[in-house]
């Protein structure tokens, strides 16, 4: 089931200062990290982004997650160091045809004389904010027995 | 429809081999029975294609269409889908074909009402509905892929012009004199019409040429080795006179001819297909082939392309199916796949990588009366044969996923 980015996540991705990491798993359980600074939000709700390279973990990490159902695991640090992660499930990868060619030649335009492998386009199944300070309240209040005592003394505070 | 009502009573269902094989990739399960079986297009999935958008019209070494069905499917994973040159929506032999039809919008693949999965249709080419300088409709001469450019320069195969010569599979002759292509295409239609398609950004990944044998000239198969020069040092020359990424499927040429071949041109891989793994068989099935070249010396060319082209990049196709033929094939899938597999591993030791096609069993061919096997036959094979390529570190970048698209072993590479 898909899920509809919030308006913070929106934004994160429309900044371009935004770092993306797209996490994602190899068919013997090993886990792969990789930054993929083109990922961005499709008009239809879902992810996209540019894969350059043919045989790149990610790219052969993401046919197996397709093929078995898998999901990937994305998070992205915006300049004022606020983080999120999305969990998405690959929908299917552009690799001909007429909305591949688009792609294709922005890519060229942007970057010089690349190649471009794919297109993986990416359905979001779950969000949620990972920022530090945010978390950390929202941990307090729901596990308030999980802290450090020093820091509750009168003396510790 | 169906010649054999009881079919699936005998054989486990698309559903039964997913389940029963897990590691394997359901497309390229899904892929495999589609091209096992064959489409048939519902009025709804007809009325979704766009002529001006889709690839409808084709003529090729095996096809001659200008009707309006889709040549063929792409899965949602990148995988191709051959669902047969012909398009027409006919069932591959015995069994029923899959339904293509739309559902919510999307056009799906439908089998006994259960959709199956998401497919959309092969696109197009911007050179297609152009000519060339001699007046020669373009889509006439070169062929598309979604990311091939297939070129068949020889339509008809001599094997076919001496009785009993043909392969019982092939349908070449059966097509070509069904319609009204030329036997030869001209060799200046051709390179116009690659260069025209090469303008096209993001499309074509490889050029392919293969055609029907030409077993003329001084030496046997100088006429065919003379063709394929002639077409590819025109082609070489769009790409400064460097090497590309291009395939050959020809008879299997001498060591001499295939020094030439390398030398003269920028080809970058080539293929000789033994079509099936077993002397006797090759002997019973491809006639032609066995008696002019012979099994073991069609091995023997092949290694010698290795030496010549490197590791890697040479490989031999086979017709994945024809060894269970009747009377004289393997009485067993068990023991087949045992003979092909070891077959496949002998020769896979000598840097050749072996790369199988399902068997569409069409009505043109003398084996049109045949039954393909079973769907987990295919899933062993295929496996089977990715596994060999493994073993031997064997690349088959030459052969992936984005070109032929044929080859179900070739798509479990891709992880």
């Amino acid at each position: 089931m898909s899920v509809i980015l919030s308006e913070e996540i929106r934004r994160a991705l429309a900044d371009p200062g935004t770092v993306r990491a797209v996490a994602t798993v190899e068919k013997d359980g090993d886990p792969h990290i990789a930054f993929k600074q083109s990922l961005r939000l499709r008009g239809d709700g879902n992810l996209e982004y540019d894969e350059g390279i043919e045989t790149s973990q990610t790219n052969k990490n993401l046919v197996y997650s397709i093929w078995f159902g898998k999901t990937v695991s994305i998070s992205l640090v915006t300049p004022d160091r606020r983080s999120y992660n999305i969990v998405g499930r690959p929908l299917r990868v552009l690799i001909a045809g007429r909305e591949f060619r688009t792609h294709y030649t922005a890519a060229r335009e942007e970057r010089g004389d690349i190649d471009l492998a794919a297109v993986w386009v990416i359905e979001p199944v779950a969000a949620c904010e990972q920022s530090f300070d945010k978390r950390r309240l929202e941990e307090e209040a729901a596990h308030p027995l999980l802290q450090h005592l020093d820091r509750l003394t009168v003396t510790g505070q | 429809m169906s010649n054999d009502r009881n079919w699936r009573e005998k054989e486990l269902s698309l559903s039964e081999v997913i389940r029963k094989y897990p590691d394997v990739s359901p497309f390229v399960i899904i892929k495999t029975d589609v091209q096992r079986r064959g489409v048939f297009y519902t009025e709804k999935a007809l009325a979704a294609v766009d002529p001006d958008v889709h690839l409808t019209k084709l003529r090729s070494d095996y096809s001659n269409k200008e009707d309006l069905t889709p040549v063929s499917l792409t899965m949602r994973d990148g995988t191709s889908i051959n669902v047969g040159d012909e398009g027409s929506g006919e069932a591959h032999g015995d069994r029923d074909p899959y339904q293509v039809d739309v559902v919510d919008g999307k056009i799906v693949l439908v089998d006994e009402g259960n959709v199956i999965e998401e497919v959309s249709y092969w696109e197009k080419p911007d050179y297609y509905e152009k000519v060339t300088s001699r007046g020669t409709p373009m889509w006439h001469v070169v062929s598309p892929r979604p990311q091939r450019l297939c070129i068949h320069p020889h339509q008809q195969c001599d094997f076919w012009k001496t009785p009993g010569y043909g392969c019982k599979f092939c349908t070449m002759s059966a097509v070509y004199h069904a319609g009204n292509k030329p036997e030869l295409l001209n060799t200046q239609d051709i390179v116009e019409t690659v260069a025209e398609a090469l303008k096209e950004p993001g499309r074509n990944v490889n050029i392919f040429l293969t055609g029907g044998t030409l077993r003329g000239g001084e030496n046997f198969l100088d006429e065919e080795l003379d063709c394929y020069i002639d077409i590819l040092a025109g082609i070489t020359g769009l790409f400064g006179g460097k090497r590309f990424p291009s395939q050959l499927i020809s008879t299997a040429f001498s060591r001499e001819q295939l020094r030439r071949l390398h030398d003269s041109t920028g080809l970058a891989s080539y293929t000789a297909d033994l079509e099936v793994l077993n002397k006797s068989l090759f002997e019973w099935i491809c006639p032609g082939k066995a008696a002019t070249i012979g099994y073991e010396e069609w091995k023997n060319r092949l290694y010698e392309a290795v030496e010549i082209f490197g590791r890697g990049n040479v490989d031999t196709g086979i017709v994945a199916g024809v060894e269970l033929a009747q009377p004289n094939g393997f009485q067993t899938e068990e023991e087949a796949l045992e003979s092909t597999l070891s077959e496949a591993d002998e020769i896979s030791s000598h840097g050749v990588g072996v790369v199988g096609c399902v068997w569409k069993v069409h009505p043109g061919s003398i084996f049109r009366k045949q039954t393909s096997p079973s769907l987990e036959y295919y899933v062993r094979l295929a496996t089977g044969l990715d596994q060999i390529r493994r073993k031997y570190n064997l690349s088959i970048d030459m052969d992936n996923y984005r070109r032929c698209g044929n080859h179900p072993d070739t798509d479990l590479s891709r992880i």
